[in-house]
């Protein structure tokens, strides 16, 4: 059968979904697939529905597919919802007390979908089990259409129950007995088999983003939990012990921003994180940054606003909000990584921003990319530099007469002490202030301290790199793109051209300030397309301002899912 | 040995004559110098308002932060460099109306800093509106007829807030301010220290001869033990007929945040200092 499969399950949450989801991911993995894991779930704790999709593929994929090749119902309302994402030839897997409506049994049997019927109910009450391992024996039937080799599965099972279920034994012989029962069943089998791999890692962009927060030597992490950045914070909190990383969870957005800012003043590295709600709320912060001049990175994961919006959803809709959050003006910098290996660079980099320009640094993640599940190879750490810029040591600043810490500098960039150290002295001033940080209404030295931020920006702009190319570079279509959305886009991208379709995809992952040379170029002689997570193409209207190059032609996508690669081939293919 | 001169910048005070930030000031020198304490080795944050005006005319490293938020920059300096020592300080308005969860967080965390609160009663670099501390039913600018609210007692909230140490001042008694200050500064733990401080332009009512009528000092009162918080909640609220100075409660066996946490509490470094790459070994085996 096809090198490409997606599989998604689908069930109440509460239900063991991202449990069964996790345990195959992890075993598909061992098994030397190339897959990529995504989970849609309501903002509940108990009941509403849930979905975890796999996509498995030859090479590395960062997408899935509105339409699969197999369907796992939980519950009947999974077949309800789903059966029409199902291909033809396609296999619906569910236990054979659900009942399937005349309806979807016709379309089933139009679409030539076998329906595997597993005997759930017999198999756990034969074990003794209880009526929650009825998603082990799923997850036994699942693994037997995809692959004979049983002990990948058992060893995850094993790994993933052994910490928090006593009844180990009975769930590993209900995933058994499920296994089993499909293996011995005429069903239509994809029989993979296992490849060769060495050194690939499978991780969240959460998981990653703290992992890289940890490499790059920041020592204080501030937060309010707030869906979906939370995984960065739960990341580094639960391992602080070990990292001996101070991990706060603050009253508020306000505190943690605050108190970051504090410990970078200080003269520790550290950083904050939150969504576009708790964004709003430090927004105020964001400004004194650009007053004080104190490095910090900010991590915002977008969720689907206006408000609360849909907090378990994904959607890249806060670009407009934080490339202008906070009143005034201050150079800050925005980047949006579109893949792990880009949070692992991109992190490391964004402190040594921070730390040169001594300014804001936003890292955009978004729902999609902090909680999915990404494979790639295993991260060098060697790449880690950390540079602290203008920060001075007590022999450097022995050496300075007069030290003002806002000196006037051509850079905009001044020379920078920590508290604590002698002849360092200097007031963080939110007020306008002078070289010492003292207030001033001077006119003349607030001009001359605005020019002097300000200049900050033409540095900015000379360092940061320009987008990259993807895909065949004699197109004359270019997609232009940024952050999570990158994964779908490129994997699209990837397959049109080894159709034969000339199209290319130009990805900003330093996305603010713009970076306007390779993309003029590209104005010149392609037709470009926007390809955006949001409802008016926010990345294509800061282009617009920045070149009065107007990108008409927008997809755009705002119902909280992100692009599935099948959707975004029909509507480019259509192009 | 710093000098109580070293203390001064090349600013001038331009506080109205009389103003009771002038004891705070002269108090907080001669405090830092008495405890022996160089310049560069102080950080003092401060809030909005006329007791942020302070903050180039004191000469140790400050911040001064947005309306409400001295305190959280506070803790984050403290968490970064523990051998610093830090004090914060702002007004009513900032303290207890903009920012009064930092106050009662920062004390139920025991972050071992020093919040000095400067009640004035009013929000007077505004030009005299009323605060939270405001007495009931006096009149002030935005509430011509009378202030409609029950005013709160910071110490109050410093205590139902778990502060390890809370003391009450007087600005217009610089002597005891100065012993109150160097008791909290020395105290392992959040200290608060509300320091009772007439606004001689803009507050007409509470002047210094007002509180001078009202005012005693607990430690001339021998029975009063600072041990007992359920005392200290009882001697504190009154604000109107006999006000209670000194310290009001204190948990000698208090433990500050560093302490509480397991994996810091030993550490012979200070965050500032561990800003190095670090390998991921050990850790990205969990993605494997």
């Amino acid at each position: 059968m096809t090198n490409q499969i997606a599989l998604k399950i689908g069930g109440a949450a509460g239900q063991g979904v991202k449990t069964s989801g996790y345990i195959l991911t992890k075993a598909l993995k061992d098994l030397g697939q190339w897959i990529f894991s995504y989970s849609e779930y309501p903002s509940l704790i108990r009941g509403g529905h849930s979905t975890y999709q796999i996509n498995i593929d030859t090479k590395k994929i960062h997408s899935v597919t509105k339409r699969v090749d197999i369907l796992i119902a939980l519950n009947e309302e999974t077949i309800e919802k789903h059966y029409e994402e199902i291909k033809e030839n396609g296999i619906l897997l569910c236990d054979d007390g659900f009942k399937i409506s005349e309806k979807i049994d016709n379309y089933l049997k139009e679409k030539k979908i076998s329906i595997v019927k597993v005997t759930v109910d017999e198999i756990v009450k034969k074990n003794q089990g209880l009526p929650v391992m009825n998603n082990s024996v799923i997850t036994g039937a699942v693994w037997s259409l995809l692959t004979s080799e049983y002990t990948y599965l058992e060893d995850k099972v094993k790994e993933i129950f052994s910490e928090k279920d006593k009844n180990i034994q009975t769930n590993l012989s209900c995933t058994k007995d499920g296994f089993d029962f499909v293996s011995k069943g005429d069903f239509p089998k994809f029989n993979l088999s296992v490849k060769e791999t060495k050194d690939i890692i499978l991780g969240t962009g959460n998981e990653v983003a703290g992992l890289a927060t940890y490499a790059s030597g920041c020592r204080l992490y501030c937060a309010y939990p707030m869906t979906p950045s939370t995984g960065i914070l739960q990341y580094l909190a639960q391992r602080a012990y070990k990292l001996g990383m101070i991990v706060k969870q603050a009253e508020d957005e306000i505190t943690a921003i605050q108190m970051s800012i504090g410990g970078s003043f200080a003269g520790t590295r550290s950083a904050c994180g939150t969504s576009g709600g708790g964004l709003a709320l430090m927004t105020e912060s964001l400004s004194f940054i650009g007053m004080i001049e104190t490095p910090l990175v900010v991590f915002d994961s977008q969720r689907p606003g206006p408000a609360t919006g849909t907090p378990t959803w994904t959607e890249q809709g806060d670009l407009d909000f934080v490339s202008k959050a906070g009143h005034g003006e201050f150079p800050r910098i925005i980047l949006a990584p579109g893949d792990i290996d880009e949070v692992f660079k991109l992190v490391s980099e964004a402190f040594n921003l921070a730390d040169k320009f001594q300014t804001v640094i936003i890292i955009l993640l978004d729902k999609y990319i902090s909680e999915s599940w990404y494979l790639t190879e295993k991260f060098d750490d060697s790449d880690i530099k950390v540079d602290r810029g203008e920060l001075l040591t007590q022999e450097e600043l022995d050496k300075q007469k007069d030290f003002e810490r806002y000196k006037i500098t051509d850079s905009g960039i001044s020379k920078r002490s920590m508290p604590g150290m002698k002849n360092g002295i200097f007031l963080a001033n939110s007020d306008e202030h002078d070289g010492k940080g003292y207030s001033t209404e001077e006119l003349g030295i607030r001009k001359e301290m605005m020019e002097k931020r300000m200049r900050k920006l033409k540095g900015i702009k000379l360092i940061l790199p320009e987008p990259t190319l993807y895909g065949d570079e004699n197109a004359k279509t270019t997609i232009i793109c940024w952050g999570s959305q990158k994964g779908p886009i490129l994997d699209a991208v990837n397959e049109l051209n080894e159709k034969g379709i000339k199209i290319n995809m130009l990805n900003y992952s330093y996305v603010f300030p713009l970076k306007i040379e390779k993309l003029e170029k590209l104005a010149k002689t392609n037709k470009l397309i926007a390809v955006e997570n949001n409802f008016s193409g926010q990345f294509a209207d800061l282009i617009r301002k920045e070149t009065g190059i107007d990108i008409s032609d927008r997809v755009v996508k705002y119902d909280g899912t992100p692009f599935f690669k099948d959707e975004l081939l029909d509507i480019l293919e259509s192009k | 040995m710093a000098q109580v001169n070293d203390y001064n910048t090349r600013v001038k005070p331009n506080w109205c004559p009389g103003c009771g930030n002038f004891a705070v000031w002269t108090s907080l020198k001669q405090t830092l110098v008495d405890l022996n304490l160089e310049p560069h080795q102080v950080v003092v944050t401060y809030d909005i308002g006329c007791s942020g005006n302070g903050a180039d005319k004191l000469n140790t490293y400050a911040l001064k932060s947005l309306h409400g938020r001295t305190i959280p920059p506070a803790v984050g300096a403290k968490l970064a460099n523990p051998d610093l020592t830090v004090i914060s300080t702002g007004g009513d308005g900032g303290i207890m109306e903009e920012g009064v969860n930092h106050l009662m967080w920062a004390a139920r965390s025991n972050y071992d800093i020093t919040v000095f609160l400067h009640n004035n009663q009013r929000f007077a670099l505004t030009t005299g509106q009323q605060t939270v501390t405001t007495k009931k039913g006096e009149p002030g600018k935005t509430a011509p007829r009378g202030i409609p609210e029950d005013s709160i007692v910071p110490a109050h909230v410093a205590l139902i807030s778990k502060a390890s140490f809370v003391a009450r001042g007087f600005g217009g008694d610089p002597a005891q301010l100065v012993t109150l200050m160097k008791s909290a500064i020395k105290h392992k733990g959040f200290s608060f220290l509300e320091i009772v401080q007439p606004c001689v332009t803009l507050n007409k009512i509470n002047t210094f001869d007002w509180f001078r009528e009202r005012i005693y000092k607990l430690e001339e009162k021998k029975d009063y033990d600072n041990s007992n918080w359920h005392k200290a909640l009882e001697v504190s609220q009154d604000m109107e007929e006999n006000i209670a100075t000194g310290i009001l409660y204190e948990d000698k066996h208090s433990i500050p945040y560093s302490d509480r946490l397991s994996h810091r509490k030993d550490s012979k470094t200070k965050l500032v200092d561990e800003v190095k790459a670090y390998s991921i070994d050990g850790y990205i085996e969990e993605f494997v």
